[in-house]
């Protein structure tokens, strides 16, 4: 997506999303009141329905109790009944049956006699109302509805419940709903003497229930007191009490929570549950004036949940079909929108970028630029012009240019510049005399400046370019300064350092003041005017020098002889290189040394080293020399001693008898003494041993080997008690070898000037603080020495205690030291008589002599 | 009890009195035969020379043998006898005054068995002398004959 396209989509969005979010919000609060009202509506529709269902049923029922009063009342009867014949009974017959047509909702009108047999019945006959003859007249006594009548009071009516004829023990198909009204009749004084009994057709009132509510379809039912249907949602729902197989055709099987609801609440009302929307009315007395009270009906109309919204899917549609019609304009109106919106702004940037860039070209320019019109007026001025010249802006526009002319040229620059306007031409940088601005602060600066004359309608005006040089005069003086600077360095440096050209007759071109003075030339000329042939001894050198020096194109520290302008040789060190002019020219640059003395000390170090050398070498052969000598004594001087002592112990065995004690002692002494010789050779041939071993340096934990040591020890004079008290780890860096040597002497002097003491404790360990390089020591609390003799403790065969009381050679510590310092260590002791001796060592450091 | 001669060869008679001393007193009645220079252990061993109607077959059980020798030092008679097969798996034991780590390294180096230094204390001599009297002419198991004569 390219730029442009970015910036239409935020734009559109930018429309379209709070329109659509407001129109949006907009309409769901008018569907949502057109949904309540709808609602409310209905309901209240329902409740008007229900209350001219009822209007008409007590209408229905006033009538019929009208009727049956009406008929009971007549004139005819209570004559006939006071005295029949048959003169007033068909004039009662006719009275029936005129009735009976005109109302056309009774199926038969009877009259019977106090034994319940009937004395006239007229059939409504589909129409054709008839009275039966008498012949065929019945017995009715049976009827319920005749005893509940016949058990009535004076001007009580009776009223059945609403249920389907029957003829025959079966129901009268097609169905009949019927309604049984009755009222006893009495004599003037007051004697039952029979009833009129009213079959009531209660079809057409049930379908004119049915037909209030067309539109809304089947909705109205008639419940009686029991729940079930006598109009209801279908025909096999209906009279369930009337069949055996229909039991369960009642509403609180059907819909029990509404039924209890209705219970509940009682009278009327009006309630939804999930099953939908309940409108109830409990309607008691149906016909006035019945006794007892008859049962009740219940009126309910019933609108399913899922007709509910129904009710307004119309609506519904019509607000989808206008939201998208919404949606659709409204994306439309933004797209335009946007469009239009875009191609403005893109014109106006265009326009502001023009200015934009324009002005950020004058004033990118690192020259001052300053417009000033046909009389000198400045018109426009850059960033650079202000910055300069130390205004503000504001305080230049439409001053004469002579403000920033230094005071002193200022009338003679109005002239100038007037002379100008009447001849403008382009007026290049750099041309004329010097020039000055001067800012507001008055300090002069110096300035190039470059006039070019600007023609815009019809007014002519003048573009200044100035330029700051400042800068540049300042950088001219600091170019010759550090040209000096150079100069002075080259002549202070203590080398020589020239130029030259190459070939038979080259010379110097440039020589420094080092280079006179080594070649003790008059001047730097005299040097210069001789050539450069002059300053060889050997002129192969030279050759040679100049050969190469082309060949490579440098020659680095070339030691070689030369001769200085009054005769003398010396020795020099020369580096050069080869350079080209710009012509193609050859010269060389280099730096010449005089090293005679250096020469001198070098060929005296040569001796001193061929001294060494030989030393060195002799050195080593007495090296070797003693290791014959070492190992001669190893084998040679112990021949002898192992003889004495041998033989010693053979007189002792074998001429014990011709000996007396003292011999026997002499001769034991001589044993000791040899033996103890042997030891002294060991002892010197270990320290000798050491002397000529490499030290081979690692890692390595001192305490494991002084626990090594010490167990050695301990398995020796397992009686002995004593502690070893170590840290499991202590790092050193060392010859572990070597190491074990210096710990076996250490622990082993411990071990024996700790032997009277009883509770004997040795310890290695290293010094807490942090020393570099670290301290290690080995301490015990056995005889200890006297700081005095401290010095004599390292000495070969020093000794510092008896040899009765700790016996010794006086070899092992000259060994420890020997080997400390091979490491390039130290060590040192400390200890008092009868207090235990403490020996530090150090394994790096100084190497010692 | 191994009834094989045992070669001495030591050059200084102190020495070899002492040794036979000290075996003596261990109650080692083996024969004992002195060498007093490299050549004549070499002789006897290989029949050659002053001992050239000596059976070379016959070897002794162990050689003790001193390294610090006239004309033939020990060690070039150790090498010399691993060289040969009749006596490559001879055991030999270097029996020394020297306790020169280089000459321990080249004995075993050469193929010695056993590498024991003369104690100057003659009581250590005569337990050392009888140690290596019980463990080589009493404990060790030497190779079967055919293999010492290389006849496999």
């Amino acid at each position: 997506m390219d730029k442009a396209q970015v910036a239409f989509t935020k734009r559109f969005f930018l429309l379209w999303i709070p329109l659509i979010l407001v129109t949006a919000g907009v309409a769901g609060l008018l569907y949502r009141d057109e949904t309540d009202a709808r609602l409310g509506l209905l309901m209240a529709g329902e409740v008007h329905e229900l209350l001219l269902a009822e209007e008409i049923i007590s209408h229905e029922f006033r009538i019929l109790s009208g009727d049956i009063r009406i008929l009971s009342s007549g004139t005819p009867l209570n004559h006939w009944l006071e005295r029949p014949d048959d003169r007033l009974r068909a004039q009662v017959e006719y009275d029936f049956t005129s009735f009976s047509r005109e109302r056309g909702v009774y199926d038969q009108i009877r009259l019977l006699d106090e034994h319940g047999r009937e004395r006239i019945r007229v059939n409504w006959n589909n129409g054709a109302p008839a009275a039966v003859p008498e012949s065929e007249l019945q017995d009715k006594l049976a009827r319920y509805y005749v005893t509940e009548t016949m058990k009535l009071p004076e001007g009580a009516i009776y009223a059945s419940p609403l249920d389907l004829n029957i003829e025959h023990k079966q129901i009268e198909l097609p169905i009949k709903p019927m309604l049984r009204i009755g009222m006893p009749l009495f004599d003037h004084t007051h004697r039952l003497c029979g009833a009129i009994i009213l079959n009531y057709l209660g079809q057409p009132l049930l379908d004119r229930l049915r037909s209030m509510r067309d539109e809304m379809g089947d909705h109205h039912w008639l419940l009686n007191s029991e729940g079930y249907w006598m109009a209801g949602p279908s025909a096999d729902l209906e009279w369930g009490f009337m069949y055996p197989d229909r039991h369960n055709a009642r509403i609180q099987l059907h819909y029990p929570n509404a039924w209890e609801e209705i219970h509940r609440r009682g009278g009327s009302g009006q309630f939804t549950n999930p099953n939908g929307l309940f409108t109830f009315k409990i309607i008691h007395t149906m016909v006035p004036g019945t006794h007892p009270a008859s049962e009740h009906w219940i009126l309910l109309s019933h609108i399913p949940a899922d007709k509910l919204p129904n009710a307004l899917s119309d609506n519904q549609s019509l607000f989808i079909l206008a939201g998208i019609a919404l949606l659709l304009m409204l994306t439309a109106m933004s797209g335009m929108f946007a469009y239009y919106g875009l191609l403005r702004e893109r014109s106006d940037n265009e326009i502001r970028d023009t200015a934009k860039r324009y002005q950020s070209l004058l004033n990118s320019a690192p020259d001052a630029i300053i417009i000033t019109d046909r009389e000198g007026r400045i018109r426009l001025i850059n960033e650079q012009a202000v910055a300069w010249f130390g205004y503000e802006r504001r305080e230049l526009i439409g001053q004469p240019i002579e403000v920033l002319v230094p005071p002193r040229f200022r009338d003679r620059h109005v002239l100038v510049r007037q002379a100008y306007m009447d001849q403008a031409r382009l007026r290049e940088m750099g041309k004329g005399l010097e020039l000055f601005g001067t800012k507001k602060d008055g300090t002069e600066f110096p300035v190039e400046i470059s006039l070019s004359p600007l023609h815009t309608q019809g007014e002519m005006l003048v573009t200044s370019i100035i330029r700051d040089i400042s800068q540049r005069r300042e950088m001219e003086k600091s170019k010759l300064q550090t040209e000096n600077r150079y100069r002075n360095l080259l002549n202070n440096l203590p080398v020589g350092v020239y130029r030259s050209t190459p070939g038979e007759n080259g010379r110097f071109l440039e020589v420094n003041q080092a280079m006179v003075k080594m070649f003790e030339a008059e001047s730097a000329q005299d040097l210069m005017s001789r050539p450069l042939s002059s300053f060889h001894p050997n002129p192969e050198d030279r050759d040679a020098f100049s050969d190469i020096l082309l060949d490579t194109g440098e020659l680095h520290i070339v030691e070689l002889p030369l001769i200085s302008c009054k005769g003398r040789e010396f020795f020099a060190a020369v580096t050069a290189v080869m350079r080209k002019n710009e012509q193609g020219g050859i010269y060389f640059d280099g730096l010449v040394e005089n090293i005679s003395e250096r020469k001198q000390h070098e060929q005296r170090i040569h001796k001193l080293n061929e001294v060494l050398r030989s030393r060195t070498a002799s050195l080593e052969s007495t090296n070797q020399e003693l290791a014959a000598f070492s190992y001669s004594v190893s084998h040679d001087l112990r021949t002898p001693l192992r003889a004495i002592d041998g033989f010693s112990h053979a007189l002792l065995n074998q001429y014990a008898g011709q000996l007396d004690d003292k011999g026997k002692d002499r001769l034991q002494r001589i044993r000791n003494a040899a033996q103890r010789m042997s030891c002294l050779i060991d002892d010197l041939l270990k320290l000798s041993r050491i002397t000529r071993t490499e030290v081979n340096r690692q890692t390595f934990n001192l305490a494991e080997l002084a626990r090594q040591s010490f167990e050695i020890l301990q398995q020796g004079s397992p009686e002995r008690i004593i502690r070893l008290s170590t840290p499991s780890e202590l790092s050193a860096d060392g010859d572990p070898k070597l190491m074990r040597v210096v710990l076996d002497n250490l622990i082993g002097n411990a071990w024996k000037f700790t032997s009277k003491r009883a509770d004997a404790v040795i310890e290695v360990g290293m010094q807490a603080e942090q020393q570099d390089p670290p301290v290690y020591y080995a301490r015990d609390n056995g005889a200890g020495f006297d700081m005095n003799y401290a010095d004599k403790l390292f000495g070969a065969f020093q000794r510092l205690h008896d040899q009765n009381e700790f016996p010794g050679t006086g070899i092992g510590l000259a060994t420890v030291q020997r080997i400390i310092h091979k490491h390039g260590g130290r060590i040192w002791a400390e200890g008092r008589v009868g207090e235990g001796a403490t020996f530090y060592f150090t394994l790096n450091g100084k190497v010692h002599e | 009890m191994n009834n094989k001669a045992i070669l001495l060869v030591e050059d200084n008679p102190d020495d070899e009195l002492l040794t036979l001393d000290a075996l003596e007193t261990n109650h080692v009645k083996n024969e004992v035969v002195v060498a007093r220079n490299g050549v004549e252990a070499l002789d006897y061993l290989f029949a050659e020379g002053s001992y050239a109607e000596r059976d070379p077959n016959d070897l002794p059980a162990v050689v003790l043998l001193d390294l610090k020798l006239p004309k033939i030092d020990g060690l070039d008679v150790l090498k010399r006898i691993r060289s040969e097969a009749l006596t490559r798996l001879l055991p030999v034991v270097v029996l020394t005054s020297s306790n020169e780590e280089q000459d321990l390294v080249k004995s075993y180096n050469l193929g010695a068995n056993s590498y024991v230094r003369k104690p100057v204390d003659y009581d250590e001599f005569v337990q050392v002398a009888g140690q290596l009297g019980l463990y080589w002419l009493f404990l060790n198991q030497t190779p079967p004959d055919g293999t010492i004569n290389g006849n496999l």
